[in-house]
């Protein structure tokens, strides 16, 4: 019960982050649809290219989930408060969503413009590989003995996991980005009148993300909360 | 330091008492390359397998890694000597540069006649750029062995290690693939050490050691 | 509309509405107690 003190001062503040962010978030996305709808059609690609005010934003939560989660298992390993090591958990979940839609949006993008649904395009490959990281990682979770040690291996795993992501873009940017699509170079430009809808994206999906996260953060907190206190009724039986 | 050398030693000398992971590993590998002569269609040609070559070794390295890796840390399992390495008044980083040593003396050995048997059933000829195939392949498995052993000490300890190890090992390996298969196939294509291919196995071999080195405390605690 | 487009946009959109949806009764249903902790 020691630890709950320190404990409840975070709890506090990350659920006061995911309440203030509701708002905030409902507000981006009415601004967020209007700009979507009555964005310019692309010249080049037509209107397929109006996924652009999605893929790309999705990133922000697929790569900061997983920072999210290294950070958690740095943060649970210096300073052994398993609040962070919920933020890991939930960073590792909500990560693997937003990952997850990129893995769905992103071929979807692909056919409706290159005609295939999968390309070794530094991106998609990257984004992949950080795909079964997660994956990893939350297998990793669920083998491991419960408690204090999945808590560490997890931890690991998590920086090991971070050290990867740009280990990878290193890595494809030098190799396989040799064979390169040439269309890749079109679907990251913008045109005029898309760079106000594109950055209201990129701003709506990053909070998307946080609000998520806090949310995610708190319902585990919650839960730990929960079973300390069936744990404490059963002592006490 | 001594520590590390220690554990070495006595990683080297159990393994020469029974020798039954390199022979498992080395039969293994050798089943691997054969395997690899039949998974190519017949008509495959001359050309067409030299340009995958590079590739398929480096498939047999890894499988053959994992094997090993798998069972790097089974002897402390059994003998429930995790507690005791964690106890030990060291620093955890010297205990797995021990081990990681002893994981790549050993992987080392296997690759060694992986890539005679190799050059037989793929009719290529090694022995002029046998010390350049050498640099590359040392590379990739100082890749594999630093990661490898830090991830092996963790899966060892949980349920399915043995399908865990591959799954959580896979991910991390893909930099070191790219490297060594990048590496091995200019040096088989007689263009000389690459020195993009170097480099980056150097970067990502320092990146994986010091992590693990870092790390290997919080693996081990009990 | 785009075929390709409507469907990013929906799978989207639903997984992530959903996700929030399912977040907030969770949370709702550990706060107020043991009692009603349906996990």
């Amino acid at each position: 019960m020691a630890g709950f003190s320190r404990l409840g001062a975070l709890e506090r503040r990350v659920e006061r982050t995911g309440t203030s962010l509701s708002w905030l978030l409902a507000a981006l996305l009415v601004a967020y649809v209007w700009l979507v709808v009555g964005a310019p059609i692309d010249s080049v690609q037509g209107p397929i290219q109006k996924i652009l005010y999605l893929h790309p934003p999705l990133a922000y939560g697929a790569y900061l989930g997983f920072i999210a989660t290294g950070l958690g298992g740095v943060l649970y390993l210096w300073r052994g408060s398993e609040a962070f090591d919920r933020m890991a958990i939930a960073g590792a979940e909500v990560g693997l969503i937003f990952c997850t839609l990129m893995m769905v949006t992103g071929p979807i993008w692909a056919k409706g413009t290159w005609g295939t649904w999968w390309s070794w395009d530094p991106r998609l490959t990257v984004t992949l590989l950080l795909w079964f990281t997660y994956l990893a990682y939350l297998l990793l979770r669920s083998f491991a003995e419960p408690g204090a040690r999945a808590a560490r291996f997890a931890a690991v795993y998590g920086i090991v996991g971070v050290v990867l992501i740009p280990l990878n873009y290193y890595v494809i940017e030098i190799f396989e980005a040799r064979s390169m699509h040439p269309d890749n170079l079109e679907r990251g430009s913008l045109g005029d009148g898309m760079g106000m809808p594109f950055l209201v994206a990129n701003l709506t999906f990053f909070v998307a993300f946080v609000y998520l996260l806090a949310r995610r953060w708190e319902v585990e907190n919650l839960a730990a909360r929960a079973a300390l206190r069936e744990s404490e009724e059963g002592d006490r039986k | 330091m001594r520590v590390a050398l220690a554990i070495l030693w006595k990683d080297l000398v159990c393994e020469w008492r029974s020798r039954d992971r390199v022979a498992a590993m080395l039969l293994f590998s050798l089943l691997v390359v054969v395997v690899f002569h039949f998974a190519l269609p017949m008509g495959t040609s001359r050309a067409a397998v030299t340009q995958n070559a590079p590739g398929l070794l480096w498939v047999a390295y890894i499988f053959a890694s994992l094997l090993g890796l798998n069972r790097a840390f089974a002897l402390e399992l059994e003998n429930d000597a995790f507690s005791g390495l964690a106890l030990a008044p060291v620093t955890g980083g010297w205990l797995f540069l021990g081990k990681a040593l002893a994981n790549f003396t050993l992987i080392s050995i296997v690759e060694l006649a992986t890539a005679f048997a190799f050059a037989l059933v793929f009719d290529l000829d090694l022995k002029g750029v046998a010390l350049e195939l050498a640099l590359i392949v040392a590379l990739g498995t100082a890749g594999i062995c630093g990661i490898g052993t830090l991830i092996s000490a963790m899966a060892v300890r949980t349920r399915f290690s043995e399908v865990l190890l591959p799954v959580l090992l896979l991910p991390t390996l893909i930099p070191v693939l790219v490297g060594s298969v990048q590496g091995t196939a200019a040096v088989l294509a007689g263009d000389g050490v690459p020195f993009d291919a170097v480099q980056l196995l150097i970067v990502v071999d320092a990146t994986y050691w010091i992590v693990s080195f870092l790390a290997f405390d919080y693996v081990l605690d009990e | 509309m785009n075929g390709y487009v409507l469907a990013s946009y929906s799978i989207t959109a639903l997984t992530l509405i959903l996700y929030g949806f399912y977040l907030n009764r969770k949370r709702k249903s550990l706060s107020e107690g043991p009692e009603s902790n349906t996990s």
